[in-house]
């Protein structure tokens, strides 16, 4: 067999022929990359919204609706199918980038999901247009902090429908809750037995615990190697670095981890099994919002509208609570029928005030993501 | 091919054979046979790779913010970052587990090859049944038993030394599990090199005087570099990317030049710098191969 | 059964009542033999008949059952391969792949740590011996089969051993590298003084090398003697059959007298035969043989004085060159081989024709006596 390949390729004529294939294939994937590149960059900066709109009616009428894995289930938009809508179809993102990175290569959706963080950066993809919020019946209901988030200019870019914090939980019986800081995740006291998730907000952490000058989520270079070298001096103390939380959950239950970056849901799934409190750190403790994006070109509008309008129908904001742990913008949700831990851990009893500054920090867009995630990338090689 | 075409033409001295011709056809034929294989390497390698290239150096961009025809993805790579002394990290790991998985696995072939006699299949199947179930099951499960609760470190409470947290989330681990990931793989080259041994050798050896231990340095061991360095090289050359395995149970020092690939394309947004280092890693593993190419005749290793 | 020409004295090799058995299948039945310092001596027998079993006990890769082998009057049971003083030469020579000649040849002598200069020289020496000499920086894989076979010879002779055991060593080459090779092997053996013991399915490689042939059978030993012995007085039926061809007749004695016993078998044919220290008697059954180049072919019209006449036609001529085959269907009902030399004095008798059969009564021998 190889002894026919090198004939094939010894004789001129095969040589020349096999190059010429490889030119071509190589060319036309090349021609065909950059295609997609002109496309994206021609979808145009946002709405070009015709104002001619077809009405809902005659609008194809299927959603597509590019979500995280978990949030396709009925609950979640149960009036919208009850109002006699077509199922969306779903497809999934293992995280935003990903997602980002698949719009700019020409991927279309209806309506995508991603963090507050980056809106700006789908909007500097001319991928999306503003919400009409008016066409959203529960809009006045939600909580004006998360909605501040997802505006742009004024307009509703993002329509915040969960959140949650980035906190410490910590085993009170190796750690004193009222230092109620950051610290726990630094602290040499607790070295062997804390960690860290793997996201370069431990750096804006660090940040505040050292109370950097500039804004955590735009520091200036000096700020930013600041944190990175205090991580690097306390990674000595990590017990590990978790990507799965469910490990980092047993491990808090088994008292290998005395300290660990974690969302209210650790502190949900191990309170009865250990002696655990959620800290929401009084620098403020970070807090993460995502919501619904609508594309430019969508040919869904109204159904779009009317599936966020299910999201953030309080039924909806009650189902995410109490089953995935995250917080929900409507203001409406009965916390009646939420356990009274749960309200206290989340601050449910003052969604507004507990998610604005002093109290929360909330994620924005980050401009030197790129040298955040270097840095990060550095702590982690140490 | 060439000869059978040159006995031919010999045999019909007198008349002028159209060998050409018959060579052309069957070269044809060829061509269309290797067709289907050869596009498929095309399209769904050979492209992307190219494609990669030309990100990298900014022929082709994606997102907002990428430099077009620019090498400061190259340059930061190269010269501003510590991602180099990741990648020669990656190197050493990937040697160690080379070198720990060959010593593990010898045994294990040897044992198989030539004591095993009539079960010698059976246990063959054994060893290679774990590659049935899922690899991220099968590193999970040394938490269970290398873990803080572990079975090792119960084992060591009961019998009052303190448990030993080393042993989990360390650089020891991730040779550990590496090692034991790819032993049933490292196995089974040196498994047939060894099969492929002509017993007389070894009782010639016996016969005129030497030890059952210096026939198998003299013989057994000789005979079979060749399926060990193929062994070798097989596992060497995908563990210089690994990732999967530092990330699970490597803890804070796990973190490997595949991690810092993962990390520019799924945490970051930095393709083009992704994309430098993935480059650099291709280019690594192609001066590797032809450094042991020289070393290896493949054809000893195809027999 | 025991070898008749035992010499107790200085035998290089000795097995006494050797048995050996793989399960339920005996594979040596009871095998003592002595072999003598300096002979070449074959073990011949059909394949499975325990001919490789006995060398494999011989060098040690196979511990017998039962009984002693002793190497210059020592016990050997029990001691391993690498201890015994006797070296093997195998059947697809076995030489090292990954060494030169020169590092094939000296492996031995390297493990008895002898000296870098004199194991030069003895391999050399060796070499010249097997007529490889300039080779020995070459590797196994650019010899030739006669070649690799001198090497792996060179290879065990240049120990010095006791005794050389060689397994079938020429069956994997062609008819004339393989006739050039045994005068080598007789010749080497001769030129070093080596005890050789060789072990073939090849009665005429036997004949034309050995010493003294024993001929096995089932494990068991038929028969040993010098090859003429063997060949022309075989003492059983197997060895009857399996050295050379053979002619079987089936009689029953008319008259023992003087020695010979007469059979007559009708008007003008009849068989005479030595009684050879037989007990036969008149009526006793006899199986008679007589070897096919002893047969003459004549006309039923010709006069002749030989002892035995038998009267047949010719059903089969094969043509091998050297010598003519005729295959003879007798009155007896058996059919006989006649070789008769390609040359001047052919019968030139073909398929169909009537002939007789005659030879000497001296040319023929008792094979049973029922």
């Amino acid at each position: 067999m190889r002894s026919e390949l090198d004939a094939v390729l010894r004789s001129s004529l095969g040589r020349r022929a096999f190059l010429k294939y490889l030119a071509i294939a190589g060319g036309t994937g090349v021609l065909a990359a950059c295609q997609k590149n002109i496309t994206a960059a021609t979808q145009g900066g946002g709405a070009s919204a015709t104002e001619t709109r077809p009405p809902l009616e005659s609008e194809p009428g299927v959603l597509h609706a590019y979500e995280w894995a978990g949030f396709e289930v009925k609950p979640l938009w149960r009036s919208y199918a009850a109002k006699g809508y077509p199922d969306p179809k779903f497809s999934f993102f293992t995280n935003t980038e990903q997602a980002l990175a698949k719009t700019a290569g020409g991927y279309t959706w209806d309506i995508v999901h991603p963090e507050v963080g980056y809106v700006q950066d789908y909007f500097n993809l001319g991928a999306v247009q503003p919400w009409d919020t008016s066409l959203i019946s529960n809009f006045p209901d939600l909580n004006p902090a998360l909605e501040k988030a997802g505006q742009l200019d004024g307009k509703q870019y993002e329509i915040v429908t969960d959140w949650g914090y980035s906190g410490v939980i910590i085993r009170t019986d190796h750690a004193d809750p009222s230092i109620n800081s950051y610290s726990y995740l630094f602290d040499d006291s607790l070295a062997g037995h804390i960690s860290w998730f793997d996201t370069p907000w431990i750096l804006l952490q660090a940040g505040l615990v050292l109370g950097v000058e500039s804004d955590i989520f735009d520091m200036t270079p000096q700020d930013l190697e600041t944190c990175k070298n205090y991580c690097i001096q306390k990674k000595k103390n990590l017990y590990n670095i978790w990507v799965d939380f469910t490990q980092m959950w047993d491990d808090v239950r088994q008292g290998n981890v005395w300290a660990a970056y974690a969302w209210p849901d650790a502190w949900v799934n191990t309170r009865n099994d250990a002696p655990v409190a959620y800290i929401r750190p009084k620098e403020g403790v970070l807090a993460w919002g995502e919501g619904l994006m609508l594309n430019a070109n969508t040919e869904n509008y109204y159904h779009a509208h009317e599936y966020a309008n299910a999201w953030t129908m309080p039924q909806t904001g009650l189902w995410v609570i109490n089953n995935y742990g995250y917080g929900h913008s409507n203001l409406k949700v009965d916390l009646s029928k939420v356990d009274p831990a749960v309200v206290r851990a989340f601050g449910l009893d003052d969604p507004v005030g507990n998610l604005s500054p002093p109290a929360a920090l909330m994620d924005r867009y980050q401009p030197q993501r790129d040298a955040y995630n270097r840095a990060w990338d550095e702590v982690k090689a140490a | 091919m060439t000869e059978l075409d040159l006995s031919i033409e010999t045999e019909r001295r007198g008349r002028p054979v159209p060998s050409r011709r018959r060579r052309g056809r069957r070269g044809a034929v060829t061509a269309g046979l290797l067709s289907g294989p050869v596009s498929y390497l095309l399209v769904f390698f050979v492209v992307p790779v190219v494609m990669v290239a030309c990100y990298s150096v900014g022929l082709l961009t994606l997102l907002p913010q990428d430099h077009y025809l620019s090498l400061r993805a190259w340059h930061d790579f190269l010269f501003g970052s510590i991602y180099m002394g990741v990648f020669w990290k990656s190197v050493r790991m990937s040697l160690g587990v080379s070198i720990t998985s060959v010593l593990l696995a010898y045994p294990v072939a040897y044992l198989l090859a030539l004591v095993a006699g009539r079960r010698k299949y059976t246990l063959l199947l054994v060893i290679v049944a774990p590659f049935l179930t899922s690899y991220l099951l099968r590193v999970l499960a040394w938490r269970v038993i290398l873990g803080e609760q572990g079975v090792v470190n119960s084992f060591l409470k009961l019998v009052g030394i303190a448990p030993q947290g080393w042993l989990f989330y360390s650089q020891f681990a991730v040779y550990l599990v590496l090692a034991y990931v790819w032993v049933p793989f490292v196995a089974l080259p040196i498994f047939v090199s060894l099969e492929a041994l002509d017993l007389s050798l070894l009782e010639a050896s016996n016969d005129l005087g030497a030890s059952r231990w210096t026939t198998f340095r003299r013989v057994t061991l000789p005979l079979s570099m060749p399926g060990v360095i193929a062994a070798f090289v097989f596992v060497f050359i995908p563990t210089l990317g690994e990732y999967v395995t530092p990330l699970l149970v490597g803890g804070p020092k796990g973190f490997m030049f595949g991690n810092g690939i993962q990390n520019a394309f799924l945490q970051g947004f930095d393709w083009q710098f992704g994309s430098a280092m993935s480059m650099f890693l291709i280019g690594a593993v192609m001066v590797l191969m032809a450094v042991f190419g020289r070393f290896v005749s493949f054809r000893s290793v195809s027999e | 059964m025991s070898d008749p020409t035992t010499r107790a004295t200085d035998a290089a090799i000795s097995l006494q009542e050797v048995r050996k058995s793989f399960g339920r299948v005996v594979a040596v039945g009871g095998i003592s033999l002595d072999i003598a310092d300096g002979e070449f001596l074959t073990l011949l027998g059909p394949s499975g008949c325990g001919k490789t079993t006995t060398m494999r006990m011989i060098a040690g890769f196979e511990e017998p059952d039962e009984g002693r082998i002793l190497l210059r009057g020592r016990d050997v049971v029990g001691v391993p391969p690498n201890k015994r003083d006797v070296n093997m030469c195998f059947q697809h020579y076995a030489l090292f792949p990954h060494m030169s000649v020169q590092e094939n040849v000296e492996y031995g002598l390297k493990l008895r740590k002898v000296p870098r200069e004199e194991r030069r020289r003895r391999v050399a020496e060796m070499l010249e011996v097997v007529r490889l000499e300039g080779f020995e920086k070459r590797k196994p894989a650019q010899l030739s089969g006669g070649q690799q076979q001198r090497v792996a010879l060179a290879r065990a002779l240049v120990n010095r051993p006791t005794a050389l055991l060689l397994d079938e060593p020429l069956g994997a080459l062609d008819v004339k590298l393989r006739k050039q090779m045994q005068l080598e092997l007789k010749r080497i053996q001769h030129e070093l003084g080596t005890t050789f013991v060789y072990v073939t399915h090849d009665q005429e490689e036997a004949l034309s090398m050995s010493d003294r042939i024993t001929v096995v059978n089932q494990g068991l030993i038929e028969q040993v003697g010098r090859p003429r012995d063997v060949y022309e007085r075989p003492a059983t039926p197997f060895v009857a059959d399996f050295v050379g061809v053979l002619n079987a007749l089936e009689v029953r004695a008319d008259e023992v007298r003087d020695g010979r016993v007469v059979v007559r078998i009708s008007d003008r044919e009849r068989l005479v035969v030595p009684t050879g220290d037989r007990p036969v008697s008149a009526g006793t059954e006899l199986l008679v043989a007589v070897r096919p180049e002893r047969v003459w072919l004549r006309a039923p019209a010709d006069e002749t004085s030989a002892d035995s006449r038998l009267e047949g036609t010719v059903r089969q001529v094969v043509y091998l060159g050297t010598l003519t085959q005729f295959y003879v269907d007798t009155t007896l009902g058996a059919r006989l081989v006649v070789h008769e030399l390609s040359d001047r004095r052919a019968s030139g008798f073909v398929a169909e024709d009537r002939v007789v059969l005659t030879w000497d009564a001296e040319d023929a021998a008792i094979l049973r006596v029922e």
